[in-house]
């Protein structure tokens, strides 16, 4: 006879009796067949069972200045991957020369496919980024999203005398280090 | 006769449960009344013979027969503990690649062996 377990945000509970369980999954847009262990001993002093599953979808992060398939590409963008409140999850990826980054084992499904959460952390350091968490869903095994990081807007900088008020200096160079 | 060794499992952390056992002939004839030490409890029995364990523990019952050959010397005998007595049990769904992050949604399921 069958339990069921249902999670929920990574989570769930059952009273089960002490014996050992052959262990299948059910969850959408990952393939069941690695869940890991598969096989699993319920014993009278351990309460929590830890468990992974792996996905095989692709996500390309495409960044131009435009936000295009054939916009200027940005070169040294980072992303990570998150859950909805931010929290960063694995490792960094950074955009080629392409402007592609890639996020690699990402979850899809034809209908009622998993939300994929990921936020920009950096971009070239010439382009303005949004540092939102962002989210998409993937259909089929990969994907692109066009994302787009603006030049840094014009500023107006002025130098002047500290003893002559306003009096402009003529020639002259700032070094802005950020 | 033969020195066999019975072993039951399920009597708790550490066998903190003991099992009160008797052992019957094929002929349903009491041979022997014990309490196992440690989950487990020794004595003879002749070879190639069936015999019958009525073993009792934290109101559980274990009513088997089992048969002596030549060559085995131990016997495993399990015991179901109430689902009352566990506390409730928390499973954790990770994402292999991405590690700790939380499966959304899913199910796990479990088949007894």
């Amino acid at each position: 006879m069958a339990k069921i377990v249902n999670i929920t945000n990574g989570t769930g509970t059952a009273q089960l009796i002490n014996d050992t369980y052959t262990v299948e999954a059910n969850v959408n847009g990952f393939d069941n067949t690695t869940i890991d262990p598969n096989s699993v001993t319920i014993d009278q002093v351990t309460n929590s069972y830890n468990f992974t599953i792996a996905a095989n979808g692709t996500l390309t992060l495409h960044v131009t200045e435009e936000g295009t398939a054939g916009g200027t590409p940005i070169v040294g963008a980072t992303f990570i991957r998150t859950d909805s409140t931010g929290t960063e999850y694995g490792n960094a990826i950074t955009t080629d020369s392409n402007g592609d980054a890639v996020f690699n084992n990402v979850p899809f499904a034809a209908t009622n496919a998993p939300v994929i959460y990921y936020k920009q952390t950096a971009s070239d350091g010439d382009h303005e980024f949004d540092s939102n968490v962002q989210n998409t869903t993937m259909t089929t095994n990969t994907s692109t999203v066009e994302i787009q990081n603006q030049v840094g807007a014009t500023r107006t900088i002025n130098l002047t005398d500290a003893n002559y008020s306003n009096l402009p200096i003529e020639t002259a160079e700032l070094t802005l280090t950020n | 006769m033969k020195k066999i060794k019975l072993i039951f499992t399920g009597l708790g952390y550490n066998n903190r449960f003991q099992a009160y056992t008797k052992i019957y002939n094929s002929n349903n004839k009491l041979i022997y009344e014990g309490k196992t030490y440690n989950g487990e409890l020794e004595l003879c029995l002749k070879k190639n013979n069936c015999y019958r364990l009525e073993a009792i523990s934290k109101d559980e019952i274990i009513d088997i027969w089992f048969y002596v050959n030549k060559t085995r010397k131990c016997y495993l005998f399990k015991f179901r503990r109430s689902i009352i007595e566990n506390n409730p049990i928390t499973f954790l769904l990770t994402d292999y690649y991405y590690s700790n992050l939380p499966i959304e949604k899913g199910e796990l399921i479990l088949w007894q062996k």
